[in-house]
């Protein structure tokens, strides 16, 4: 029975993706649908970087770059040299990985502010790059002409069809993700992020670790930043550049750092709310900022790990069916 | 002592902090076997020796031989995997995971599993992972906190907490175990259990280099003991001829000699 522990986060994916992907049976407004749509590449970038921040430890100010990395990739190589989208998508994957490499090798040694700093340099560096470099990434205006994606010749140019591609692969990112997070690997990160000495004592490469996990969560990033191109057909250097970094940063620490299911919930509120939000116009910001600081006020630690633990906690108390049910499949253990 | 093996082998070790010299050319050689404690007064330079042969700091100069091979400067981790591994004077626990889970960072060693091995395999298709919760579980019930393994380590107790540190440390089965004052700051049954699981790990043949303070504890357990002052060897011998050593005296009575 033991190994059933640690099952339960693929059963919450399998009744998530459910949900999700029979969504446009009920509903496929095509203004909501593309909301969606949003929502889905941005959990795929917080998924990455919560691996990077939630569990390893290790801050990035510069994710915004990686995502435009993949997006100006993806959309240059198919708008200027009509390169198949899907091996544009693989060099613009390569491309990122190469340069969280070389980024990521020496930024990496470097802990705290100090790792902020430097990883915000880099994404600066980036977002001024696809300003200056007008003659592929048509500058401050923008790119315009990418192609949409297809598969076997069917086109994915409409919203709903993007929007099955978004989910799917995110939830197959999410499956590798849960593998990494549930192994020996996953353990490593955690360890490094509350201890990276006693981590090396015990064997933990860690700096080998951290840049891989660095050069993961880049590919994630990537991955979003090819699929939003090729969904908004339009890209603009305004898109990538350091308040999205923030953004994603915020979505982490929002839904819980160390959290699958908080990088869902912080990538799904913070997409949704400036959408409800955009009818009150003028207080928007206000209140969008008021919800932050209370959600931080009282559960500094993300809204799913706070959720979880109080849960968790529930075996102890009298006659509660979800206890029990978390006592038999979360700590076997405990039951006989 | 002179037909047994020398496993560790310090020459000449020299450590200096900004002009500070924390270790004067030290020559330690550790036993295959042996249970040694290393002592001396605040600033002696112990710890300093400690998170040299574990890799934290390099040494200015000096030699560190390992079962016959040099390892001096390696990192920590390429340490570790030689199976050297040591605990810390305030126990360093991951404070973002359960009891069990700390236990089962100390077996990262046995499992060749890289990063790319572990994204596509599912848990429950990887053999290690029942292996290694099973022996982790094992180790609690061993030590006595199998009915906290899913806590939290921040829940814990100190004296739990300097158990815990032991027990995952000795999940990565080392050959040479350095412990850095395993008994300070707890209570006569805290310490009594604690000295216990070391004179255990003793018997078994384990080799360990122990700092501690407790001259007490020193006479119960170690068959050799090291004492420096200022960085410097100042006796080595046996435990009971520490204390008649008017060195070792003056060093911490502060005697003018």
């Amino acid at each position: 029975m033991i190994m059933q522990y640690g099952r339960i986060n693929y059963y919450i994916l399998i009744i998530i993706a459910a949900t999700v992907l029979a969504f446009p049976l009920f509903n496929s407004n095509e203004y909501i649908i593309s909301v969606m749509n949003f929502m889905g590449i941005n959990i795929m970038i917080v998924l990455g970087l919560n691996l990077l921040m939630g569990y390893a430890g290790q801050i990035s100010l510069g994710h915004a770059g990686f995502f435009g990395m993949g997006a100006y990739i993806s959309g240059i190589l198919t708008a200027k040299y009509s390169i198949n989208p899907w091996i544009a998508l693989i060099i613009a994957v390569l491309l990122t990985s190469i340069l969280a490499l070389t980024v990521a090798h020496p930024t990496l040694r470097l802990k705290g502010y100090y790792l902020a700093m430097a990883t915000l340099g880099f994404g600066m560096i980036l977002s001024i790059i696809f300003v200056q470099l007008d003659e592929l990434t048509g500058g401050a205006s923008g790119l315009v002409g990418i192609p949409y994606l297809s598969i076997f010749g069917f086109n994915l140019s409409t919203s709903l069809r993007m929007y099955y591609l978004i989910w799917v692969t995110l939830f197959v990112l999410t499956v590798l993700s849960i593998n990494l997070v549930e192994s020996k690997i996953g353990r490593a990160l955690r360890a490094i992020h509350t201890g990276e000495v006693a981590a090396m004592v015990l064997g933990v490469e860690t700096h080998k670790l951290k840049i891989k996990v660095f050069i993961l969560s880049a590919i994630f990033a990537s991955l979003a930043g090819s699929y939003y191109a090729h969904f908004v057909n339009f890209i603009s250097p305004s898109s990538f550049d350091f308040h999205y970094s923030i953004l994603f940063i915020t979505m982490v620490i929002l839904g819980g750092m160390g959290s699958i299911w908080g990088s869902y919930f912080g990538g799904s509120l913070l997409s949704i709310l400036p959408e409800v939000l955009h009818s009150i116009e003028d207080y928007n910001i206000i209140i969008y900022g008021f919800l932050l600081i209370i959600i931080m006020f009282f559960l500094p630690k993300g809204v799913i790990p706070t959720l979880s633990e109080y849960i968790s906690n529930m075996p102890e108390r009298k006659g509660s069916i979800i206890g029990k049910l978390i006592s038999t499949y979360m700590y076997p253990q405990k039951g006989k | 002592m002179g037909e047994k093996k020398i496993i560790l082998h310090a020459e000449n070790i020299r450590m200096e902090f900004g002009g500070l010299l924390a270790l004067k050319d030290v020559n330690i050689d550790i036993y295959d076997g042996e249970l040694i404690s290393l002592i001396g007064p605040n600033g002696a330079g112990k710890t300093t020796f400690l998170n040299i042969v574990s890799g934290i700091y390099k040494p200015v100069r000096g030699r560190i031989i390992f079962e016959g091979e040099e390892i001096t400067g390696n990192p920590p981790d390429e340490i570790a995997y030689r199976r050297i591994t040591r605990t810390f004077q305030t126990p360093q626990l991951f404070t973002n995971m359960t009891v069990i889970e700390n236990i089962m960072v100390g077996y990262h060693t046995k499992i060749k599993r890289g990063m790319l091995g572990c994204i596509f395999t599912f848990p429950w298709t990887r053999s290690e992972e029942k292996w290694i919760r099973e022996r982790s579980a094992e180790f609690l019930e061993f030590i006595g906190l199998a009915d906290k393994a899913h806590r939290s380590v921040t829940a814990l107790p100190y004296g739990d907490r300097k158990k815990l540190e032991l027990a995952r440390a000795l999940a990565l089965e080392p050959k040479l175990l350095l412990l850095d004052e395993p008994t300070a700051g707890l209570n006569m049954d805290e310490k009594e259990s604690i000295i216990k699981l070391i004179s255990l790990m003793r018997d078994k043949g384990l080799t360990i280099l122990i700092i501690e303070h407790d001259m007490n504890v020193v006479m119960k357990i170690s068959e050799r003991v090291i004492v420096l002052n200022y960085g410097e060897k100042i006796f080595e011998g046996k435990p009971e001829d520490a204390g008649k050593d008017p060195m070792v005296i003056s060093a911490y009575l502060g005697e003018e000699s």
